[in-house]
């Protein structure tokens, strides 16, 4: 990784702790950023990134108010040892979209695993949607990424994680080691949702029980007070319509959607395209925008 | 009363637990025709006993176990927490609950001991929610069951509900069921063995397809079973 240390203009000194001060191992890439209601719309009130991770200026897609945020990794990939740390403050009554300038690729990680640990932190009345592209891990790599969301009652959260495997040279797939999510999300400090997945191909991984014969895992995670069952219903007959699945049906995603023990859904989804992952994951996003937020649907414009 | 004695009992498939009314996905594999027969029955419950069995029902009799080992009653309430995080299917959830509130209530008359009605109490009293793995753990380490010969228990007679429970339902000869369990009987140790060696950070992981099942067994139409 060649590019170090830049801070960026315009995060003011102090507001996020611990700066560079660090005795563990360097990140090979960080991001910190602070996100605060100006006027009718939030915005960006403290940023810090150093490494091989960067953020683009917020845009904002609608009329809501809400900016978005593109992350990206001049770096090209992650790669065994490598370690990047994300955290994102959301404050009383702001809201954030994050996403990613292009799929998240992991590579062979003879040096131990790629790590990405995240810290989502959601103050009274925040909104985070985090709809990253599809993370790519490809032979022989290892990726550990732990999330953790730390939010108020009345906050609002959509996580969403596409994972796929890369191309082998022979042209053969699913030869990654492992890929292991964990997301955890508390409210008010008292554990709320541990959301584990783990795919090892090696191990059974690609059985029937695991991916079932699918490329592709998609994941919705939404903790939402707006989410009872009502919404879980909604969903689901939105999912139904549009993507009328068997397990038999090739082409066709394999969709499931559960409630939570706390308000809130989360959703997986097995396909064979991340142009159909996504939209099954951007449906639900859509229905939640319109539904709850008189938004309109994503728009996820690369920059 | 001697140990084999009580494992049998706490293990017996007519144990009241509710087990026979939980298929804990199968079912929608047998609706979807994925599971329709002996070798497919057989490769099912491989796969389950690889996957959800050892990385979250062993893991947490072992985690368990571990706490009674250091007598912390704060531990077993991190851990039934943790579970209820854990088991994202809604079903699942509701069917670790439902068991792990019976086996509390069995275990009050059959396996009583500190143990067990230490757990049952903070279950009464609303500080614990009250799980499958934990009340078994408990209810047999109460009764001076060692972790290794648990865990192998649990897994056995959860594989053994789940075979007479698809033995009705397919429908299977019974002695296609027993040819069932003796082949999952050789597999059984090895996953005790995986579930002693699991990296921590995968406790509870799911397997997708199987969530997904899960999931989708809450909306399947003519169900036989609770889970």
């Amino acid at each position: 990784m060649t590019s170090r240390l830049e801070s960026s203009p315009g995060s003011p000194p102090g507001t996020a702790a611990g700066e560079g001060t660090t005795a563990a191992p360097p990140l090979t890439g960080e991001l910190r950023l602070r996100v605060g209601v100006r006027g009718s719309r939030s915005t960006a009130v403290g940023q810090f990134t150093s490494g091989a991770l960067r953020v683009l200026r917020a845009h904002y897609p609608d009329a809501s108010g809400q900016p978005s945020f593109t992350i990206l990794n001049p770096g090209g990939g992650y790669l065994g040892g490598d370690s990047y740390s994300t955290r994102i403050d959301v404050l009383a009554g702001a809201s954030v979209l994050l996403t990613t300038q292009s799929a998240t690729k992991v590579y062979r990680t003879p040096q131990g695993p790629a790590q990405a640990f995240q810290h989502f932190d959601l103050g009274p009345g925040a909104r985070l949607e985090s709809v990253p592209d599809a993370l790519i891990a490809y032979r022989d790599a290892r990726y550990h990424q732990d999330t953790l969301v730390e939010m108020a009652p009345d906050a609002s959260l959509a996580l969403a994680e596409i994972v796929t495997q890369g191309w082998a040279p022979d042209g053969s797939a699913f030869r990654f080691d492992e890929v292991s999510l964990v997301t955890r999300v508390r409210i008010s400090g008292r554990l709320a949702v541990a959301d584990n997945l783990l795919i090892q191909p090696g191990d059974g991984g690609a059985g029937p029980l695991m991916l079932g014969g699918r490329s592709h895992v998609a994941s919705l995670l939404v903790v939402d007070a707006r989410a009872d069952d009502g919404a879980v219903a909604a969903v689901r007959a939105l999912v139904a319509e549009r993507f009328p699945a068997r397990a038999d049906s090739p082409g066709v995603p394999l969709v499931g959607v559960t409630r939570l023990a706390v308000p809130g859904f989360a959703l997986r989804a097995l396909a064979d395209s991340t142009q159909c992952a996504e939209a099954v994951i951007h449906g639900v996003l859509d229905w939640m925008r319109a539904t709850w937020h008189g938004q309109g649907p994503l728009n996820l414009r690369k920059l | 009363m001697s140990q084999l004695a009580t494992l049998l009992q706490l293990t017996d498939s007519a144990l009241p637990t509710g087990a026979f009314s939980h298929s804990f996905g199968l079912e929608s594999y047998l609706d979807s025709e994925e599971v329709r027969d002996e070798p497919t029955l057989l490769a099912w419950l491989e796969g389950f006993l690889a996957t959800q069995l050892t990385y979250t029902d062993a893991v947490a009799v072992r985690r368990a176990c571990a706490v009674v080992g250091v007598g912390g009653s704060a531990g077993i309430e991190v851990l039934d927490a943790e579970l209820t995080a854990l088991l994202v299917p809604a079903q699942i959830r509701a069917a670790s609950l439902k068991m792990g509130r019976r086996v509390l209530e069995i275990a009050h008359y059959a396996f009583p001991s500190p143990l067990a009605e230490e757990y049952g109490a903070a279950v009464a009293r609303g500080r614990c929610a009250g799980h499958y793995a934990i009340a078994f753990a408990l209810a047999g380490a109460g009764q001076g069951l060692g972790e290794e010969t648990l865990v192998e228990a649990y897994l056995y007679s959860t594989l053994t509900s789940l075979t007479y429970n698809a033995v009705r339902a397919i429908p299977l000869g019974q002695l296609a069921g027993q040819r069932v369990l003796a082949g999952l009987r050789t597999k059984v140790p090895s996953a005790v063995a995986r579930s002693r060696m699991a990296d921590p950070r995968h406790f509870g992981a799911a397997a997708p397809a199987l969530e997904i099942h899960q999931m989708r067994h809450e909306h399947q139409r003519a169900r036989m079973f609770m889970s």
